[in-house]
């Protein structure tokens, strides 16, 4: 039996030169494979403000305020969800981001891996890079949403020319580049492991990471031409990264601009899961309490000090956010996959780490699902909880990805799945 | 199993295969290839006389205690006795018939013998056989001294046959003689039948290889020689020996003193005594030798009729051995021996500590004792005070019974080992620190990189943030090399590699590529410096195996990628070495990275190299001397700098806020960079050029300002882009509490923040760990206003509303102090046209309790409380230790940090001692 895979097939596709031909990558092998299931976490800073945000009615029957008034042209594809908690003891922004992606209270020992680094882990021998972690200009950077195995946080890719670089760069292609890079990387393992060996139990959770990494990168440049999702106009306006001195803001941390950085950013992510070089994205937008002036949205205020002051300035600048949300929809909507869209076969979550950014609290959070309709997620609704915690929600998008679970995290008593989700 | 094996197995003759001896198609041949006294070092040699392999496991049991220390051409585990080698990546492939070899160091007690079976991939390998070894022999016996009843004598065997592993030497004594003492081997008589097989460090006796035994021994009658001497049980030639003229058997020679008798004294000098039995001496002969050693040094000559000499060319921490003959024209007497201990200087304060009574008054951890009166608290700064003291006054019973070695010893045992301990819990625990590896943050990679590899790039912004925890960018234990950072770890190295390569050749290979040492030459120096510590010989094999692929240039770029990948590279080793307390002590190399990161932020130079080849970096001055060169070098301003901006921001220095351009219009690039630079500048000008002191960061009267910064704060003074010291006339400036950088830090972007700088206050300068804001969803923030001011917005939180109060009453009156200075850090004298009020009260300065309560006007009061509080003068220090160690004081470490914390407020909150303290601690090369 001869088994060719997607990737294979494309890399052959391209040598041939048919990538030229106008056909794009997902219409060539459509006809003849299941899509996978594929999932996005969208992170938006400082919550919201409950009245201006969350959709009013149930059902089919529902209006949206100002701050999501940008949904109304994708309502058809969304989930808004009214009454869903973060529950347990971590407060503030600071408590709100850990409990965001873990289901857990953040506190004492409380602390333990977010779902999209978990959902990355368990799909990472069949994908390039497992979770792809994306950070839309942020202030401070010790603010994270993503946590390891052991509770640690992951560093986020800033850089959308970096992250750009690692799927679809030129080292890629080039096959001697790629074997010499593995060859170095040999090197390096043989170091760890002689390193670890020597050393038992200690420092063993460190080398243990360090080893994983340089086997996902070793399989990364070994599976067969990772980048072969086809050229494509990519950073068209010619975004620069020169600042490279510590005392510089780096352009990628310039929050003037955010909507281009936010656009390369999610450009790449929506060719990753095009080609399933990943099928976990994360794509964090600035951090918790952010204190970028919002310029581009047309405040002179920052995120987070409108998020105190409320008013228009804080409905102008989450509603600027919603329309960021709502081009990625749209995006995914007219990326064809399969026999449907990428949408179709995507779960995409929106979260925040408050919910009244005014009032710092985690009670109706500000959440949002749109996209997989192909795994039986119902689109265009709005539900109403009794203040469930938000450790069921995580579960289903779990479920959605194919992982036979009912508990994520600590803070849910009685665990299960938010089953008025599905058809 | 062999094939065969496996056959019977199918077949279910299991019995037969488990009874079978399993003989592999293999043969081991161990070889010890050197040895000494406790230690030495074999070689393995397999051959593989079955199908080709393509991973091998060797495997056999360590006999008597034997640990492996390092090994080489393999992978090492042992267990116990258990030993387990694999092969590396590059040898495991083994054709059939091919042979491969491995050679280890290792430890041994009692005898030192040969393991029975070894095994490869499971199966016992068979022994080759070896060829009976030749043995043939010249030897000679000479008396070289000799009494009325005694006499001293040497046998030389030389080994003219194949080389030997284990020896024995024996002869038949002709008369009445009696060996009463041998050196260079294990003896016994029986009768006139002596044996002689090897000490325990000479027991390879090569080809062409000499033996020198010396005994002395009692007679009588004639001392005959022995006519034959064997070794192995084979006769050895004679000597001609023309040396000493025979035996001078004419009982002229002098009686032999007895009784030697070596008495330490004040661990300085070495008292020998001995009875002088002979009459006709003409003088006696001194003799002395380190213990274990094999060669005597002559010391002196006596006149006759002596019997004491005082050796004071005697080194601390040294065993010797001496020997006393007495000699006259006709020959030596037999020799007398002794031998004496001297302890290392600290050892010897201990002793001391405990032997003149220290103990009874200041308890023998130095805690205070019945006294109370502790002496825990020493710094190197104040050894010669110190050891004054005690020369002068202590004990008190007996002043002056203490002096010369006894008291240096326990001035240093004061500060090099009962200041670590500070209390009874520290000297029961193991080292504060754990061993650990160090990834390299953004900053000290640049650094390192650039001093590398001789560039001036600039590259944080290319790598991934670190994870900041309490604001400090070098945790231990969350900076990790997960897929983000290797990437980009890999894309740097490809990058810097062939940069330097290209742009600074000259400087990185100073040899000839033609010449066939260049490519050892050059792996060997830059390994060393990239790995920061010498290459093992299997380290530098590798890295050369590369030139012989390609040329010369390409092999350089590729050796200098794969060091840059390496974890040897990545991380900063603090690992340490195994002692024999169960502790581990940082390798000479690993201090000095350990000094030059954390003074310099990047690999040690030239000199800490050179302290640590030649281990210079052990004691406490020997840190302390580098680290005061460290400290005057002019990059460790701005390694401080990271330290500064970190305990005062939280963030990088260079991390200023954006502010929103139509409320501060002034606040541009080129301010936010003056308020960085400010930071930094003022903590070194009060640290290094001020008074030193802590209480200066609080009551400084100038500002370290430019042109740019000085117009922002509406001062006079500068006039370029130099940073001045610059006096503020009017005190609206008086340190940390006013400067730009932390002023705006700690604010909105439209608006100043009091929380925010009550909770600085109490974070960052105190060290009181303020709880987050509990999950609530009731309070919301005051809306602006432009008739209020920013107190009167945010006065909201009264003592009725408990849950908000219990921490708003720490924070908002302080925060409120600072209303003076707006969200950008501008003075500001009314707010809105309305009065700016600052009195409050200061709750919990050094107890953090809310009922501890200090009165204060305005933010230069506030300010002054702050600059005599010992919590917080102890807290800046406590933020250095966390930036050192990277982490957080937990259970383990706090006894250390105490003790360094004592330290540093015994110096008068000297902040030069609190940069140097750290490094005089023992704690600052063990780790558990």
């Amino acid at each position: 039996m001869t088994f060719i895979t997607r990737r294979q097939f494309l890399k052959q596709t391209a040598l041939a030169g048919l990538a030229a031909s106008g056909l794009t990558a997902t219409q060539l092998f459509a006809a003849n494979t299941t899509p996978k299931r594929r999932v996005i976490f969208v992170y938006f800073p400082d919550g919201a403000e409950s009245a201006q945000w969350h959709a009013k009615g149930n059902g089919k029957q529902f209006t949206l305020p100002a701050m999501t008034t940008p949904l109304q042209r994708i309502k058809e594809h969304c989930v808004f969800l009214n009454g869903i908690n973060m529950v347990g003891s971590g407060g503030t922004h600071e408590g709100g981001i850990i409990k965001l992606l873990t289901g857990r209270s953040g506190q004492g020992n409380d602390l333990g891996v977010s779902l999209d680094y978990y959902l990355g882990q368990l799909y990472k021998n069949e994908t390039v890079t497992p979770l792809l972690n994306l950070n839309v200009v942020p202030i401070y950077t010790d603010k994270h949403i993503t946590y390891d195995s052991n509770g640690i946080a992951v560093v986020p890719q800033m850089n959308p020319l970096a992250a750009f670089d690692s799927l679809f760069g030129a080292v890629n292609s080039n096959q001697a580049h790629q074997r010499q890079q593995i060859s170095i990387l040999d090197h390096s393992l043989a170091e760890l492991k002689a390193l670890q060996k020597a050393l038992g139990s200690y420092e063993k959770a460190k080398l243990d990471t360090h080893l994983n990494a340089v086997r996902q990168l070793e399989r990364k440049l070994t599976a067969q031409g990772p980048g072969t999702c086809g050229a494509w106009d990519f950073n068209s306006t010619g975004f620069k990264v020169t600042h490279t001195e510590l005392w510089q803001n780096p352009e990628f941390m310039d929050a003037k601009q955010m909507a281009l950085i936010g656009d390369l950013h999610t450009d790449i992510a929506i060719h990753a899961l095009s080609c399933e070089l990943t099928r976990v994205v994360t794509l964090k937008w600035n951090n918790s309490v952010n204190e970028n002036v919002m310029s581009e949205a047309g405040s002179t205020m920052t995120c987070h000090g409108a998020s105190h002051a409320g008013g228009a300035e804080w409905v102008k600048i989450k509603a600027w956010y919603a329309e960021r949300f709502a081009r990625l929809i749209e995006q995914l909507r007219d990326t064809p996959d399969g026999d449907g869209s990428l949408l179709d076969n995507t779960l995409v979550f929106l979260g925040s780490c408050l919910a009244d950014g005014a009032l710092h609290n985690h009670d109706n959070m500000p959440f949002i699902l749109a996209g997989g309709s192909a795994g039986g997620i119902k689109n265009g609704i709005c539900l109403n909880f009794d203040g469930i915690p938000h450790n069921k929600l995580l579960v289903s998008i779990a479920q959605f990805m194919g992982v036979n679970i009912n508990q994520f995290g600590t803070q849910d008593s009685e665990p299960g799945a938010l089953n008025q989700l599905l058809v | 199993m062999s094939a065969n094996c496996r056959i019977y197995c199918l077949l279910s003759l299991w019995l037969l295969c488990a009874i079978k001896p399993v003989w592999a198609e293999c043969l081991a041949e161990y070889s010890l290839v050197s040895e000494w006294s406790d230690g030495f070092t074999a070689k393995i040699t397999l051959t593989n006389q079955g199908n080709a392999i393509k991973n091998w496991q060797v495997t056999w049991a360590m006999p008597n205690n034997q640990q492996i220390t390092t090994l080489w051409q393999g992978i090492l585990s042992q267990t116990g006795n258990k030993v387990v080698v694999n092969n590396e990546s590059y040898n495991g492939e083994v054709a059939k018939n091919a042979q491969f070899d491995f050679g280890f160091n290792a430890s041994y007690q009692t005898t030192n013998d040969i393991p029975k079976k070894i095994y490869l991939n499971g199966e016992l390998c068979k022994r080759p056989k070896t060829p009976r070894p030749t043995l043939s022999c010249t030897a000679s016996y000479n008396i070289s001294g000799q009494s009325d009843t005694a006499f001293t004598g040497t046998v030389t065997v030389k080994n003219t046959g194949s080389d030997l592993q284990g020896w024995q030497i024996s002869w038949k004594m002709p008369g009445n003689q009696t060996i009463n003492n041998l050196w260079n081997g294990v003896v016994q008589q029986s009768g006139q039948q002596v044996t002689v097989s090897p000490a325990a460090w000479n027991r390879l006796i090569a080809n062409n290889a000499t033996i020198e035994l010396g005994f002395s021994a009692d007679y009588s009658g004639t001392n005959a020689t022995p006519k034959t001497l064997l070794l192995n049980g084979v006769a050895c030639a004679k000597t001609s020996s023309g040396d000493d003229g025979g035996n001078p058997n004419t009982g002229s020679v002098p009686k032999a003193p007895s009784g030697l008798a070596a008495t330490v004294l004040d661990n300085a000098q070495v008292v020998l005594t001995w009875r002088d039995n002979s009459s006709n001496e003409k003088s006696f002969k001194i003799e002395r030798r380190l213990s274990a050693h094999s060669n005597w040094q002559a010391l002196s000559n006596t006149a006759k009729n002596i019997s004491r000499y005082q050796d004071a060319s005697v080194d601390m921490g040294n065993a010797y051995e001496y020997r006393v003959t007495a000699v006259n024209d006709n020959g030596a007497s037999s020799a007398i021996a002794a031998s004496a201990t001297l302890l290392s200087l600290v050892e010897y304060g201990a002793e001391q500590y405990k032997a003149q009574g220290c103990a009874a008054c200041h308890g023998s951890d130095g805690s205070g004792g019945t006294f109370n009166s502790p002496l825990t608290g020493f710094t190197v700064a104040e050894l010669k005070k110190v050891e004054t003291t005690i020369k002068k006054t202590m004990p008190l019973t007996s002043p002056g019974a203490c002096t010369g070695n006894c008291a240096t010893g326990i001035a240093h045992y004061l500060v090099e080992v009962l200041a670590l301990v500070g209390n009874n819990e520290c000297s029961k625990t193991k080292p504060p620190h754990p061993r650990s590896l160090r990834l390299l943050t953004r900053q000290e990679y640049q650094n390192t990189v650039n001093d590398l590899l001789g560039l001036s790039v600039s590259l944080v912004n290319d790598l991934p943030q670190e994870n900041r925890v309490d604001g400090f960018d070098n945790n231990v234990d969350t900076n990790q090399i997960n897929d983000l950072r290797l990437e980009a770890f890999l894309q740097q190295a490809e990058k810097l590699a062939n940069q330097a390569v290209n742009d600074n050749w000259a400087k990185l290979v100073s040899c000839n590529p033609q010449e066939a040492v260049c490519a050892k030459q050059f792996v060997t120096s830059f390994g060393k410096r990239a790995y920061r510590r010498p290459l093992t010989q299997t380290e530098i094999n590798d890295y050369l195996d590369l030139f012989s692929s390609t040329n010369f240039k390409p092999a350089v770029t590729d050796v200098i990628t794969r060091m840059l990948m390496s974890p040897h590279f990545l991380y900063r080793s603090e690992l340490g070495q195994l002692q024999k307390n169960g502790s581990y002590q940082l390798t000479a190399y690993e201090i000095a990275s350990s000094l030059s990161y954390l003074f310099l932020g990047s690999l040690p130079d030239a000199q800490l190299f050179k302290a640590a080849d030649n281990n210079q970096l052990a004691t406490a001055e020997q840190r302390l001397t580098q680290a005061k060169r460290l400290l005057a070098l002019p990059q460790s301003k701005a390694q401080l700098g990271q330290f500064v901006g970190q305990w005062l921001l939280s963030t990088n220095p260079y991390s200023l806020p954006n502010k929103d351009l139509a409320v501060y219009p002034n606040y541009s690039s080129k301010v936010k960079t003056a308020m960085s630079q400010e930071m930094i500048n003022f903590f070194n000008y009060v640290a290094f050029d001020s008074s030193q002191s802590f209480a200066e960061l609080f009551t400084a009267d100038y500002v370290i300002a430019n042109k740019t910064l000085a117009d922002y704060y509406g001062l006079k003074g500068p006039i370029g882009a130099n940073f001045e010291m610059t006096p503020v006339a009017n005190n609206s400036r008086f340190g940390v509490l006013t400067l730009g950088a932390v002023l705006a830090r700690y604010a909105n972007s439209n608006e100043s923040h009091p929380f925010k700088r009550g909770g600085f206050l109490h974070k960052r300068l105190l060290c009181h760990d303020l709880p987050l804001p509990a999950n609530m969803g009731f309070i919301v923030a005051p809306k602006p206003d432009p008739n209020a001011t920013t107190k009167e917005r945010f006065n909201i939180h009264s003592a009725s509303n408990t849950s908000c109060y219990n921490c708003h009453q720490f924070l908002d009156d302080p925060g409120f102090g600072f209303e003076h200075y707006d969200g950008a850090g501008q003075y500001r004298a009314k707010e809105n046209g309305r009065a700016i009020e600052t009195a409050g009260i200061l709750r919990g300065l050094e107890t953090f309790k809310a009922d501890e309560a200090f009165n204060f006007n305005d933010l230069a009061e506030l300010s002054n409380l702050l600059s005599t509080s010992p919590s917080a003068a102890q807290c800046v220090a406590t933020q250095y230790y966390r930036f050192a160690q990277g982490r957080r004081e937990n259970t383990d470490n706090i006894c250390s940090m105490k003790s360094y914390l004592k330290t540093y407020s015994k110096s008068g909150n000297n902040l030069q001692t609190m940069l140097q303290a750290l490094v005089t601690s023992p704690s600052f090369i063990l780790r558990r």
